[in-house]
């Protein structure tokens, strides 16, 4: 009887620490959400493209500073990766081409292959093959959005497969034994029709892992992993699973997992911290990054806080409060 | 401004005491009615109600010279036709007889598909029914305002006969508590319908037409028959709050639908379906062409051109044109072959369920053409439906079949009255629970993007 008051009493104290923990990390976490939303009140986000269209040395200034984020966010990241014993490569890929190529993708592609020369990250672009087709808007949604088409995501994925081919024997050498249930940011498990309000109806899956495929990963290894983190360009909206990149790209490789945890409006500061909290544990052995020039300019507090799965709030820098007052109050 | 929304909530909240205020003058309430119309119908684009005055002045006149010069009646008509048709012609159909690259007249610019196929079919009937001399013109141009511009009404009919309709708006108006009753039943139900039902089955349905290509058949079947029920619940929605609306403002406006998804035979689902539509076209269409005729080929032939006329009704392209002919034919088929039966039998037995399923799918499959955008894309979809190669049990939009088949299941049971929801003969705590549970439904099932979209607003 002693022995059951006993394991009672050991229970409620349990309960309580837990309760009380847990109920501390609400606590802080609502105020980490009240603080960005204040921030977000107090900065409402601004068009970042006038960033680098504009000339005048105080543009230049915000956007060397952004440039410096990125380079130091990819940095870190390409550390992580290398801790595991995995590879890091970053792929330039914009459906951008022609009059719709904005200046940011134009200047941006070589800022990123500079960071990557700096780093010693392997770096490609696949964009050059597509500035060669005589009708490269096929590839896109339009003229209903920019996003990949069908087509997009089959040139995307051809343009990728040799890349890819080039690693194969790339094994990463950390094992987690421990691991999260979820190794990327989407629901798990969702099965969703939605049109994103674009009038492109698709049916979005997940896995069990948060992942944007179709199957769900052993939680031990058996197969080369390649892991995507990107943005919206590799997540493929408006396109079912079956016709995103990397679910061609699974097609091509049967014998590797190919693992999509890129999701809208992510950047590199994301890629970071999704790897770091939950992707490094499907233990990839090549991580691909989707870049673009978009990414550099996401960097900007503003938008960062719109977007950023990090729940606390990005103050400005110096540079950037001045910029916002200036050009937007 | 569409129903479903806490505008339109705001708006007849702050209409519906000042317009009973004036219950003595009906003079008054039709002055009211028309500033609330203008309201409704200006919400979004204001210049939509000198459209509508302009189209209001033109019948009135027409109908009042009618009567004054009887020698020039015909010709009077004849001008008042073209005019009002006209204006239907330039806003539906002049981009699709002259190509969308031509240069468009003036006029074009002042017109707009928003609620003009049904208030130029009521003003049609009005200054017909004149012509015809089954109604006298009237003098009070307030009154046929208020009639061509009712706002429940306006956008997606249904579509008043002048002879039988008129009179309302020129009487005295009651309400009683078993008028609200009435009004809030088909109000909360067609809510239910439209909010929930035709919402749950919007984004499936979009998504198997906008996909057909990739999707195995199996998919297309069950997109087609869900776009069925979808059209369905969306217009016979619209069409239970419009009644329930104006029957809160003393009006009866006509029925709509009589629970179309139970009938056995085609010509009992077009007795069943936008009654209203129906009505009109028997009324100014296939009476005046000699209904039944002589024989059955004129018989025949008077149908077809019903369901032509109705095609073009709905929509200026070969698409909508071979959705009437197709529907048409189907008429004329079981014309033919003796499937027809009469409507009071309202008893079921075995074979009887065949029939509401072979009538529903035959129905659902002409929608084809209407849901498609244009030809190829109805053609690349019947294609598919019959590409079959294996068996995969489609599995989007289940909910969405769940509350359809609910809903007809309602009506199935309640066929003997006016309306699937009217329980006015039950005792109070069958009501009281019943329309608990319709509100708590509406309230569990509203989607997080409330469509005010109708699909018949286009129309």
């Amino acid at each position: 009887m002693k022995k059951f008051h006993l394991s009672v009493l050991i229970a409620l104290v349990v309960c309580a620490c837990g309760g009380g923990e847990s109920q501390q990390q609400s606590a802080e976490s609502t105020a980490d959400a009240q603080a960005k939303e204040a921030l977000q009140m107090q900065y409402p986000e601004i068009p970042r493209d006038e960033i680098v269209n504009d000339t005048d040395s105080l543009s230049t200034k915000v956007f060397r500073e952004l440039q410096e984020k990125y380079k130091a966010n990819l940095a870190k990241l390409n550390e992580a990766v290398k801790a595991n014993g995995a590879t890091l490569l970053v792929v330039f890929i914009t459906p951008e081409v022609g009059n719709s190529l904005t200046k940011i993708n134009r200047v941006g592609k070589g800022m990123i292959a500079d960071d990557c020369q700096a780093l010693h990250i392997p770096f490609y672009d696949i964009t050059t093959k597509m500035a060669a087709m005589p009708n490269p808007v096929v590839l896109t949604q339009m003229p209903k959005d920019g996003h990949w088409s069908k087509e997009g995501a089959k040139y995307v994925a051809d343009e990728l497969a040799p890349i890819i081919k080039q690693y194969d024997s790339v094994k990463a050498t950390a094992t987690f034994q421990q691991k999260p249930e979820t190794w990327g940011d989407l629901q798990p498990n969702a099965d969703e029709l939605t049109d994103g309000g674009k009038g492109l109806p698709y049916r979005m899956k997940s896995n069990a892992q948060g992942l944007r495929m179709d199957y769900d990963l052993a939680p031990t290894k058996t197969k080369q992993r390649i892991l995507f983190l990107g943005d919206s360009e590799m997540y493929f909206p408006f396109l079912d699973n079956p016709f995103t990149g990397t679910a061609l790209l699974q097609g091509m490789f049967p014998e590797k997992e190919i693992l999509n945890a890129s999701n809208w409006g992510y950047s590199v500061d994301d890629y970071l911290s999704l790897y770091n909290e939950k992707a490094k544990y499907a233990e990839a052995d090549v991580v691909i990054v989707a870049a673009n020039g978009n990414d550099i300019l996401d960097m900007f507090f503003s938008h960062r806080n719109r977007f950023t799965r990090g729940k606390k709030a990005i103050k400005p820098s110096i540079l950037e409060e001045q910029y916002y007052k200036t050009k937007f109050h | 401004m569409p129903f479903n929304t806490l505008y339109f909530l705001y708006f007849f909240a702050c209409f519906f005491p000042v317009y009973w205020l004036a219950k003595k003058y009906s003079n008054l309430q039709n002055g009211l009615l028309v500033l609330a119309n203008m309201v409704f119908y200006g919400w979004t684009e204001p210049k939509l109600c000198g459209l509508i005055v302009a189209v209001a002045l033109l019948i009135w006149l027409g109908a009042i010279l009618m009567e004054r010069l009887p020698g020039l009646a015909m010709t009077i008509y004849a001008w008042v036709i073209v005019l009002l048709f006209y204006q239907l012609f330039l806003c539906k159909y002049y981009k699709w007889f002259f190509g969308e690259d031509q240069g468009h007249p003036f006029w074009i610019s002042l017109t707009t598909t928003v609620g003009i196929s049904y208030y130029t079919l009521a003003a049609y009937s009005y200054i017909t029914d004149v012509y015809r001399k089954k109604m006298l013109a009237r003098r009070n141009f307030v009154a046929l305002l208020a009639y061509l511009s009712f706002f429940p009404q306006l956008l997606a009919g249904p579509i008043p006969i002048a002879h039988q309709d008129f009179a309302q708006y020129l009487a005295q108006r009651h309400l009683t508590w078993t008028d609200i009753e009435q009004a809030i039943q088909r109000i909360l139900w067609g809510l239910f319908k439209k909010a929930v039902v035709a919402s749950q089955l919007a984004i499936p349905v979009d998504y198997i037409f906008y996909n057909h290509a990739s999707l195995p058949y199996t998919y297309l079947w069950a997109g087609v028959l869900m776009y069925s029920f979808q059209v369905y619940m969306d217009f016979s929605g619209y069409s239970d709050m419009a009644w329930g609306l104006a029957r809160l403002l003393g009006i009866k406006v006509n029925y709509n639908f009589n629970a179309p998804f139970i009938a056995r035979t085609i010509d009992e689902f077009w007795r069943r379906w936008h009654l209203s539509l129906s009505a009109w076209l028997k009324e100014y269409i296939y009476i005046p062409l000699g209904g039944r005729g002589k024989n059955r080929w004129q018989y025949s032939f008077n149908i077809m051109a019903v369901f032509v006329v109705s095609g073009l009704w709905h929509g200026a392209n070969s698409n909508f044109l071979l959705w009437g002919s197709a529907n048409g034919l189907l008429f004329v088929l079981s014309i033919i072959w003796g499937l027809t039966r009469k409507s009071k039998d309202l008893s079921y037995n075995l074979k009887d369920y065949t029939g509401v399923i072979t009538v529903f799918v035959a129905i659902s499959l002409t929608r084809v053409f209407f849901r498609s955008p244009d030809l190829m894309t109805a053609l690349h979809y019947y294609q598919a439906m019959v590409a079959v190669k294996g068996f995969v049990l489609p599995d989007v939009g289940l909910l969405g079949i769940g509350l359809s088949w609910f809903v007809v299941l309602v009506e199935f049971i309640q066929r003997r009255q006016l309306h699937a929801i009217d329980i006015l003969n039950r005792p109070l705590y069958v009501r009281i629970p019943t329309y608990l549970v319709l509100c708590v439904g509406v309230y569990y099932f509203w989607p997080v993007i409330n469509s005010t979209e109708y699909i018949y607003f286009k129309f």
